[in-house]
């Protein structure tokens, strides 16, 4: 217009580019907002181990192609996203590694995506929902060398007094009601004229209980690449412990006092009973429960049980519970899970507060020792996470006293 | 797909060209096509370096900060050169100009449609390249048709102006009903920007 006005031709030429660019942009615009779709590729995973933050943008078919897509991810403690600031990318899936550097129930906060249509013309934006991703305890290393006090039970590596179904050789009798098809021993029932079956004995397990104190959770995290707090010992020990014990057969539960979630984990024995466990612990959050009151983890303990207590002993509460379940007839074990520098003289976690709270720590760990010694007095055995093997002492003392009498307070 | 972090890109291996070098081709191609429209006659020497001192100011504060209307004022300013210092039109540097203005315009919307850490991917390169030379080429066409009519005579003629008037309108309802109504239901979030 200006260029007929004025009779500038040449105003034409200068105005070309950016007229055919408008043109081309108004064309290629979307007709419809797209929508975005996310996903995580596995929205349970170890602590140290990767999923994928994975979005698609779907557009109404027919519809021009999205131009450039961007996403970036907030960051969020514990998960480690990769590329750290996001992505962008000519297509429409974008993806993002997510590194969980801790155990626990993490939540991905909404994700902004962009996307753009030709020459940058239109932007539409949107904010996706957040996910959960559940990070499960990576178990340490944990082998128990020392048997462990046996109780009655249809499962397990070892050869019961009683027989039942089990693997065991222990005869071969007549066939009674009851008995399953597959122990029909046909040799011997052809040969006798009438159906015999192999006998076996029943194989044994024992039950352990896990205990985790998680009204406090003492020292720095780094998460599993760094230095470990207390509950993060806690967590990771019970799963080691759960781990061994459910390979070799035995039944494990789960009790947490000092958290409101999760509930109880009733024993059983089996890979589906690990995953369970794994799955309780990761929803543990330290100090969520009222202190004082019972809990879910409260719940009276068989006597026939190996109850093994995990705590940093920072309050009493673990250690009135372990006396409590021994003078019930239990065998119980406490697993103290106090970082060793925070034993040690001028733990660094305390280098930057003043010198009021170095000597309130002074006194609370003279009163734990003291504490520990009344505990072990009492028959309660103490002894500090060291990985594998940390048990052993324990274990070992207590296939001895197995077979003495004890005095129980019913 | 690339990292919007440079250091941490996870993209695919090949040559990647730098959010730095777009944003120098930005600037230069601005200054360019300023400096080329402001030259075309002579001109006192002050002009000349006022023009040229405005232009790289701008240029280099548009490549700076590509998500604002700096780049605007650029091309305002670039315009105003040539107006005031060009009545030639068959002349192919008018394609020069036109053609430094639509590198400096490309750069800028192409920084401006990705965040400040990302860099650019291949495949998202070319394929502006590619629309760039497509538009190239309708501008060559456009000026051979300006070259062609230059040798007409020029006469007022009322009936070119309302058939250009007509032609504005048509083409500003089309885009208004496109930018704003495009779609059965248009969404909040779309919003038009940098062209």
């Amino acid at each position: 217009m200006i260029a007929v006005l004025f009779r500038r031709p040449d105003l034409l030429v200068i105005a070309a580019p950016f007229a055919i660019v408008t043109g081309w942009s108004l064309v290629s615009r979307p007709q419809r907002s797209p929508s975005v779709v996310t996903v995580l590729s596995d929205p349970t995973v170890r602590e140290g181990h990767t999923t994928t933050w994975a979005a698609h943008i779907e557009q109404s078919p027919g519809d021009h192609p999205i131009d450039v897509t961007v996403a970036a991810m907030a960051s969020a403690p514990w998960l480690e996203p990769t590329p750290a600031s996001g992505v962008a990318t000519g297509g429409s899936d974008l993806t993002i590694a997510v590194r969980a550097t801790r155990w626990g129930r993490h939540e991905l906060d909404p994700v902004t995506v962009s996307a753009t249509s030709a020459w940058g013309a239109f932007r539409w934006e949107d904010r996706t929902e957040p996910l959960v991703l559940s990070s499960l305890p990576l178990p340490t290393v944990f082998e128990a060398n020392g048997a462990i006090r046996h109780s009655i039970g249809l499962v397990g590596l070892s050869r019961s007094a009683a027989p039942g179904d089990g693997s065991e050789f222990a005869g071969i009798r007549a066939f009674q009601a009851g008995d399953r098809i597959r122990r029909i021993n046909w040799p011997r029932s052809l040969r006798a004229g009438s159906l015999h079956v192999t006998a076996t004995w029943a194989d044994q397990d024992t039950h352990i209980v896990l205990d985790v104190d998680a009204f406090s959770d003492v020292g720095v995290s780094a998460g599993i690449d760094g230095q470990a707090s207390s509950l993060d010992l806690a967590v990771r020990a019970a799963g080691a412990m759960a781990a061994h014990h459910v390979q070799r057969g035995d039944r494990v539960s789960l009790r947490v006092f000092g958290s409101v979630q999760p509930r109880p984990v009733p024993p059983s024995t089996g890979h589906h009973q690990l995953r369970r466990i794994l799955d309780a612990l990761a929803q543990i959050t330290a100090g969520s429960a009222v202190p004082g009151r019972p809990g879910r983890g409260h719940l009276s303990t068989p006597g026939n049980a190996l109850v093994v207590i995990l705590s940093p002993l920072v309050t009493r509460a673990a250690l009135e519970r372990a006396v409590s379940i021994a003078r019930r007839g239990s065998s119980v074990v406490v697993v103290d899970t106090m970082p060793v520098e925070l034993l040690q003289d001028g733990n660094d976690s305390l280098e930057s507060q003043p010198d009021v709270y170095d000597v309130a720590w002074r006194i609370r760990l003279l009163e734990r020792e003291r504490e520990i010694r009344l505990a072990q007095a009492a028959g309660v055995p103490v002894m500090p996470w060291r990985g594998p093997g940390s048990l052993d002492p324990f274990l070992h003392q207590a296939v001895r006293h197995a077979a003495a009498p004890r005095l129980a307070r019913r | 797909m690339t990292a919007l972090d440079p250091t941490t890109r996870t993209g695919p291996p090949g040559p990647v060209v730098g959010r730095a070098l777009l944003a120098a081709l930005a600037a230069a191609s601005g200054v360019a096509a300023c400096v080329l429209a402001g030259t075309t006659r002579a001109h006192t020497s002050s002009f000349t370096t006022t023009l040229m001192l405005w232009s790289v100011a701008l240029a280099i504060a548009a490549a700076a900060r590509p998500d604002t209307h700096i780049a605007l004022g650029l091309v305002a300013v670039t315009v105003w050169a040539w107006l005031r210092a060009s009545a030639d039109v068959a002349t192919f540097r008018t394609v020069v100009v036109a053609v430094a203005l639509l590198v400096f315009h490309v750069a800028i919307a192409l920084l401006a449609s990705t965040p400040p850490a990302a860099v650019p991917v291949p495949a998202v390169l070319q394929r502006w390249v590619f629309r760039t030379l497509w538009v190239l080429a309708g501008t060559v066409m456009v000026w051979v048709l300006v070259a062609a009519l230059q040798g007409q005579p020029r006469r007022a003629s009322p009936l070119l102006l309302s058939l250009a008037a007509l032609a504005v309108a048509c083409v500003a309802m089309w885009a208004r009903h496109r930018a704003l109504a495009a779609g059965s239901a248009p969404s909040p979030l779309l919003s038009e920007d940098h062209t």
